[in-house]
């Protein structure tokens, strides 16, 4: 060996005939070293050649107890030359494997090795290697049937750590090292039914098949750079909460890491779904989340984009299962495993909710967020939309983040039908928490009832709500105000305070409000609920009214004709009929008979209540007599009294009575 | 005769409640069979138990006057058998919420089975060991989770407005916790004291 180094003792047993051998404590060369070494050959010319341990240059490292047995030996000053061997050798942290083998070596250093049927990651190992004079060696592989265990050891990564399952791989590669130490080396990874999992489920595949190509270049001692290119892919992948159908998928992409040091470093990342994902990003990032990536490009299509990648982060939540098309381009940059920077922009995007309970159109907007800093300004617009089956128009929203809040402090209008929801100094914090807390003052600009009630296919009634409802906040999924909307209908008003929305966007939205009735004009009431004609006005109160999917489940609720209006009071006979349907009682005051005679009678008061609980409504009039209660007193001649019987009455069954009386009996009054 | 008695005993317990600053406390055992007979609403009966427990009698609402006087009975009497304030579960709210509660439960009772969820010791479930539930099925479960958790916390909130008592609802939660794990089915897993995973 040219570049040898032949130290210690050169002992040559007693020999016979026959045999030949000799034994070396150290040998040692460029690169390698070469210890306990012993020879034997006998006359038939096969032989055998045992390594206590030897020391190898990268990427072999330690070789520990290698025997040699070889059919021919041929071992001179010049040259060694092994054919139809097999070799046995142990590497640490591995049991020991087995080859079979032909090496040639010369004292010009080139070497010529080739291994066979090596046992190793469960699998087969085929093995070319070449030294030249030079110093040039160039190599070859093939490993089949490789355990996923194996693999993964092969392929450091968070990701992989930990994964057990079944499954086979191949790898097969050539390798070139230049005595410079130049290291070029590329070849192929294929997985094929993998079904593995770590323990915490967190990652997971059925059925995986991926074919991979890699590159290693860079320089031994110095940096090297690896480079996996995923080339084909099917069957199926989990990563927590992300699920990939991967033959609906087609999932590409290229992954380059930075191997020098102790410690491997993703610093480029490319992944590509078809149209639904685009990803791009470079970095200095170790399997535990420390040190930094930028994602440079992050293009987000709905459906599919959303589906697969966006909706797993959004399940049981308000934008969980969305219909939509349109696009979201983002960029951001991440710190030691938080981010920092976050930039998202969106692109003419439509969506509907579950149960379509919001829609937008024509969303677009620039969204910027820093952390520690004050971001840039930031926007978000829509052309149309609708909440709850109601229209809305476009509006605008200039914002800026703040660290884990947002704050608007201008006027965004929102248009309503033909009026408009006026939002003012928007704040929020805790956006990172998953439980944020807004706060605003609202304003609503007159809205005409007739097309409100037409969108939300109620009765059609005129006159228009407006309101004032400053202070109003969102915390743990409830919507709080203060101040009134007033809903100006009947030529009076009703009033909604301590206005409370829980879960607007949920399966189950609940309200709360008090309602007050102020001076409604019975008589244009009555005409358009079909119930009979009264004049006069109604006052009353709905105290405590809970809403259930908008549907009334609880309230104290008193209604009656105003005391102080001084107009006629008359009640018409299909009303008096109606009241006394709604109270179970009966007729007084006058002989029933004869009261069909009359379309219409004076009244001196009306009055009802209504707590219910439960779907039964605890029942009670204007006044008691006899245990049963007034519903209509009676004014003049004829004179007629109302008194209702039935204390608990139905609600559903109440509710089904008011229904019955859809169309008007006559056009309202003018 | 007898008419006057009850008047006087009704009067008397006006009186007598007048007096009396009133605290109610919560009633642990009423809310106890009232959990007991949501959960087997939601889980269905247990064929285990079927026959060596009676089934805890239906309450319809009573009238206050009579609960009132039951109560100021049971402060007058002390040895007499104190009748504790009812928890009324008849709200069309919680009604709702039993019967969403129990359609889901047929999607998750396999799960409850397999052990992939678990009963939490806050009166929630929780994801156990997904690597039980096949890939494609593991955002529908936790789509199912989310929901069942927001229907009961929820239901635990309902409960105690619905009996004019929010304050309760950390009580609720608690009674429900207790006896959703108590009356788990053999196999099912839930989380002990310790927040450690057991099976029954």
């Amino acid at each position: 060996m040219a570049a040898g180094l032949l130290a210690g003792a050169l002992t040559a047993p007693p020999a016979t005939a026959q045999d030949l051998s000799l034994r070396i404590e150290t040998l040692g060369g460029e690169g390698f070293r070469l210890y306990d070494i012993a020879a034997s050959l006998d006359v038939s010319g096969a032989g055998e050649l045992a390594i206590g341990q030897a020391e190898l240059p990268e990427p072999f490292g330690r070789v520990d107890q290698l025997e040699l047995r070889c059919a021919t030996l041929r071992l001179s000053s010049r040259a060694l030359r092994c054919q139809a061997g097999r070799l046995q050798f142990s590497v640490p942290g591995l049991p020991p494997l087995a080859a079979q083998v032909s090496l040639t070596a010369d004292s010009a250093g080139r070497v010529a090795l080739r291994l066979e049927e090596l046992a190793v990651a469960g699998g087969r190992v085929t093995l070319d290697l070449q030294r030249s004079a030079a110093g040039e060696l160039a190599a070859a592989f093939h490993i089949e049937g490789a355990t996923p265990e194996a693999l993964a050891a092969l392929w450091p990564s968070a990701l992989t750590a930990g994964l057990t399952g079944a499954g086979t791989g191949s790898l097969s590669g050539q390798i070139r090292i230049t005595p410079e130490g130049q290291i070029l080396a590329n070849g192929d990874l294929t997985v094929a039914a993998l079904t593995v999992a770590t323990a915490d489920g967190a990652v997971a595949t059925e059925n995986l098949a991926v074919g991979l190509r890699w590159g290693l270049h860079g320089w031994r001692d110095r940096a090297l750079e690896l480079v996996l290119e995923v080339a084909e892919t099917s069957g199926l992948a989990y990563l927590d909460p992300v699920f990939l159908d991967l033959d609906e998928a087609a999932l590409a992409g290229e992954v380059r890491m930075l191997l020098d040091g102790a410690v491997p470093r993703l610093h480029a990342l490319r992944l590509r779904d078809g149209e639904a994902l685009r990803l791009e990003a470079v970095g200095s990032l170790t399997r535990d989340g420390r040190g930094w990536l930028a994602i440079n490009r992050l293009e987000l299509a709905l459906p599919g984009g959303y589906e697969r990648y966006l909706q797993p982060f959004l399940v049981g939540g308000p934008l969980d299962q969305l219909d939509g098309h349109g696009r979201l381009h983002g960029q951001g940059l991440v710190r030691d495993g938080r981010w920092t920077r976050l930039a998202l922009d969106i692109e003419d995007l439509s969506f509907t909710t579950r149960d379509r309970q919001l829609g937008l159109d024509g969303l677009a907007g620039a969204l910027h967020w820093q952390q520690d800093e004050d971001a840039r300004p930031s926007w978000l617009a829509w052309q149309r939309g609708a909440l709850f089956d109601i229209g809305i128009g476009p509006a605008r929203l200039d914002l800026r983040f703040i660290g884990d809040g947002l704050r608007a402090p201008g006027v965004t209008r929102i248009p309503i039908l033909d009026g408009a929801l006026v939002i003012t100094n928007l704040d929020a914090r805790g956006l990172a928490t998953g439980n944020p807390e807004f706060g605003f003052d609202a304003r609503l600009e007159p809205l005409s009832l007739e097309r409100l009630t037409e969108a939300l296919g109620w009765p059609a009634l005129g006159g228009e709500i407006a309101g004032q409802l400053p202070g109003a906040r969102y915390r743990n999924r409830v919507i709080e105000t203060e101040g009134t909307l007033d809903v100006e209908v009947f030529d009076g008003r009703i009033s909604i305070e301590a206005l409370r929305i829980e879960g607007l966007l949920s399966p189950l939205p609940r309200a709360a409000a008090d309602v007050r009735i102020h001076q409604l004009d019975l008589e244009q009431l009555t005409g358009t609920f079909a119930f009979g004609q009264i004049t006069g006005r109604l006052e009353g109160e709905i105290l405590g009214l809970r809403l259930l999917e908008w549907r009334p489940s609880a309230f104290d609720a008193w209604l009656a004709t105003s005391a102080g209006y001084r107009g006629p009071r008359r009640i018409s006979q299909r009303a008096i009929d109606n009241l006394t349907a709604i109270g179970g009682g009966g007729v007084g005051g006058f002989p029933g008979g004869l009261m069909r005679i009359f379309d219409e009678f004076g009244y001196e008061r009306i009055g009802l209540s209504c707590n219910l609980r439960n779907e039964v409504c605890l029942m009670d009039g204007i006044a008691t007599a006899n245990g049963a209660y007034y519903i209509v007193r009676g004014r003049g001649l004829p004179r007629i009294d109302v008194l209702g019987t039935a204390r608990r009455v139905s609600w559903p069954v109440l509710l089904a009575q008011l229904a019955a009386l859809e169309a008007p009996e006559a056009p309202a009054a003018p | 005769m007898k008419t006057r008695w009850i008047l006087g005993l009704v009067t008397l317990s006006w009186i007598a409640a007048a007096c009396v600053t009133i605290h109610i406390h919560f009633p642990a055992a009423a809310a106890e069979q009232a959990a007991d007979r949501i959960i087997d609403g939601v889980w269905g009966p247990d064929d285990r138990r079927r026959g060596d427990e009676a089934e805890p009698q239906a309450r319809g609402p009573a009238s206050p006057v009579i609960r009132l006087a039951g109560q100021t009975l049971s402060w007058l009497v002390p040895t007499a058998h104190a009748q504790q304030a009812d928890i009324d579960i008849s709200s069309p709210a919680i009604a709702r919420l039993e019967a969403a509660m129990s359609a889901r439960h047929q999607q998750l009772r396999p799960h409850y089975e397999s052990g992939a969820i678990g009963l939490a010791a806050n009166g929630l479930i929780e994801i156990r060991d997904q690597n039980l539930v096949p890939l494609a099925e593991r955002t529908g479960l936790r789509r199912l989770v989310s929901e069942e958790n927001a229907d009961r916390n929820n239901l635990y909130r309902e409960i105690a407005v619905a009996n004019g008592n929010p304050q309760w609802e950390p009580q609720i939660r608690e009674t429900f916790a207790r006896r959703w794990i108590e009356r788990a089915r053999a196999g099912w897993y839930y989380r002990d004291a310790g927040n450690d995973w057991q099976q029954k």
